[in-house]
């Protein structure tokens, strides 16, 4: 059986090494905050730089762990995906990172792990980035007829199709004939 | 243009037919759809169509302190509600960046709390997926053990299934009460596996509807994302309190079980005794914690752990306020919370489910820029097509009971 230790192949200092040599010059910045390592590639990279840190036999980072976006509405580039990848044989863990601008769109990764088709379709219904090449991309939490994307920062916590008035009361003569209650007398 | 969920349920030819299962259905564990394609009994596609459940808890926490937005975790997985508020804190200690100052006491509650939310995890999980194929009795003796569970919970916190346990910087004032240790240990002596041992585990009937059914290989359940029992039960010794150790994981002793065939009768008997390890992890951890009794089990920063109430407002009866630089920090504190400086970090701790991540973007003041849950039930359930496809209809609600889906989490 195979045994489950704490034990690290490198330390977060020798990854990012690592890494840099296998990508090279698609890394546009890298950090490691709080110990975990991050690199940020160019959105064009990220599909073969995913693949070439999946095939890599000295890292084998062989799960997708995790997809999911960020919106900076003020920069020019409004999009962020963070993807995290995890090795399970070498127990590591990185951050990758890429931009996007609005009506851009990123290369699926349906290709390469399974796991990427209901989390791209996760990002893609609640921020609105399309993928390139996925088999099946739909909205999956929200209704398939809904016209917004609720994680972006101009959406509103109560949304955009909240009645204003919706808590008013009859006082202020806002709601008149109201379906839902039925004449006292 | 119809899509794969919304097609017409008469299109069908002579040899297929199409069968919508839920989302109101006992089976599903909640409000799971799941519109499977049939060839005579057999499934040649399913869909799942998730969703109904979606609150947007994400958004939520991004409009509230952190402290506040803590509340959300017990509503994802609310089987095991503490589980989401320890994964919560942890995170937030680390992009806080005083993980490394936790007490000991603190991190041994937690532990001990921890453990409990998996214990009654996996007792809803083993009620409800004996009840779905017909092993009546199962739920009533998963029950009558998960009420002793929700007893301590309500003992420790003040609410059965909403808990809230701990705060950020250590425990908060859930310090644990008189006695609740005592009778922690003894569930955790008195819990036995045996009675569904004897009902499950060597039935005939048992086996036959959970062996060679829903398999999925351990090539497969990376590729899917899959962690927790249904990645064990595949054959993959991976377990994040032993790989990756919060807390103090790497101070007790315990064994992943893992399974080998990859069908629903391992990820049974994985989760089976991962229920052991629980109950001995929590008699390690009281030991420990009543070593450390009388020891701090907050944090002594005034950032973060707001002051002792007796401090706001007066520690007699007649004292009409306390100490003024205590209510004002008090005050600040609840109005503005914490605030971590810029960054972002993920951190991900082994729920009963698998890996419950959170990634929290933090701009450096008292709301979460951005928060996402990295809900294990859904990157499991994602991998349902794949395991039911070529079975039979019956067989479909075995393996949803076996990925062990909560679809508060599913859908967040």
């Amino acid at each position: 059986m195979i045994e489950v230790t704490s034990q690290q192949k490198y330390d977060p200092e020798e990854l990012l090494d690592k890494a840099s040599e296998i990508l090279g010059a698609a890394i546009t910045s890298s950090e490691i905050y709080r110990n975990d390592v991050v690199i940020e590639v160019p959105i064009d990279d990220l599909r073969s730089a995913m693949e070439r840190l999946r095939n890599d036999p000295d890292l084998d980072m062989a799960m997708l762990v995790d997809i999911t976006s960020v919106h900076w509405p003020d920069d020019e580039r409004q999009f962020e995906l963070v993807y995290h990848l995890r090795s399970l044989s070498n127990n590591l863990i990185i951050g990758i990172k890429s931009r996007l601008g609005e009506g851009d769109s990123a290369p699926s990764l349906t290709p390469l792990w399974k796991a990427a088709n209901w989390q791209e379709r996760e990002v893609y219904d609640l921020m609105g980035i399309t993928f390139d090449g996925h088999p099946d991309l739909r909205r999956i939490l929200m209704p398939e007829d809904y016209p917004w994307h609720p994680l972006r920062k101009e959406f509103p916590i109560e949304g955009p199709d909240f009645p204003i008035d919706a808590y008013q009361t009859d006082a202020h003569h806002k709601v008149e004939k109201d379906d839902f209650w039925d004449d006292p007398d | 243009m119809a899509t794969d969920t919304q097609r017409d349920l008469n299109d069908t030819t002579e040899r297929e037919m199409v069968l919508n299962l839920g989302p109101q259905h006992p089976s599903t564990h909640g409000v799971l759809r799941v519109l499977t394609e049939l060839s005579g009994e057999t499934i040649t596609k399913a869909t799942p169509d998730i969703g109904y459940l979606h609150r947007g808890v994400e958004k939520l926490i991004e409009s509230k302190l952190y402290a506040q937005g803590m509340t959300y975790t017990d509503r994802t997985d609310y089987t095991a509600a503490p589980a989401g508020n320890v994964g919560y804190i942890l995170a937030v200690e680390k992009l806080l960046g005083i993980e490394d100052q936790i007490p000991d006491r603190a991190h041994y509650l937690r532990m001990i709390v921890s453990e409990l939310a998996r214990i009654a995890g996996h007792l809803v999980w083993i009620g409800t997926h004996g009840l779905d194929l017909g092993a009546m009795s199962m739920f009533l003796y998963a029950f009558r053990e998960r009420e002793k569970v929700s007893g301590l919970f309500e003992e420790g916190s003040g609410a059965r299934l909403t808990t809230n346990f701990f705060r950020v910087g250590g425990t908060g004032r859930h310090e644990d009460p008189p006695g609740w240790l005592d009778h922690v240990e003894e569930f955790a002596n008195g819990f036995t596996i045996d009675d569904f041992n004897i009902i499950l585990t060597e039935n005939e009937i048992w086996k036959v509807r959970t062996q060679g059914i829903g398999v999925i290989s351990a090539e497969d359940a990376i590729n899917y994302g899959m962690t927790g029992p249904c990645l064990r039960g595949s054959g993959v010794a991976w377990d994040l309190r032993k790989a990756r150790p919060y807390c103090r994981y790497d101070e007790v002793e315990f064994e992943v079980p893992v399974g080998e065939d990859g069908d629903v009768y391992s990820r049974f008997l994985v989760r089976l005794n991962e229920l052991y390890q629980s109950t001995s992890i929590i008699r390690q951890c009281v030991v420990r914690a009543r070593e450390l009794r009388g020891e701090p089990s907050n944090i002594v920063n005034a950032n973060v752990v707001p002051p002792e109430i007796e401090r706001v407002t007066g520690w007699e009866p007649s004292d009409v306020t306390g100490d003024m630089e205590a209510m004002i920090n008090h005050f600040k504190l609840w109005i503005e919370g914490y605030s971590p400086p810029k960054g972002d970090c993920y951190m991900a701790v082994e729920s009963p489910k698998g890996e419950l991540g959170f990634y929290f973007v933090s701009d450096g003041t008292g709301t979460p820029y951005r928060c996402h849950i990295r809900a294990p039930s859904f990157v499991n359930l994602a991998a349902l097509p794949q395991m039911v496809e070529g079975n039979m209809i019956a067989d479909l609600v075995a393996t949803i009971g076996s990925i062990d889906i909560v679809l508060g989490e599913v859908d967040r």
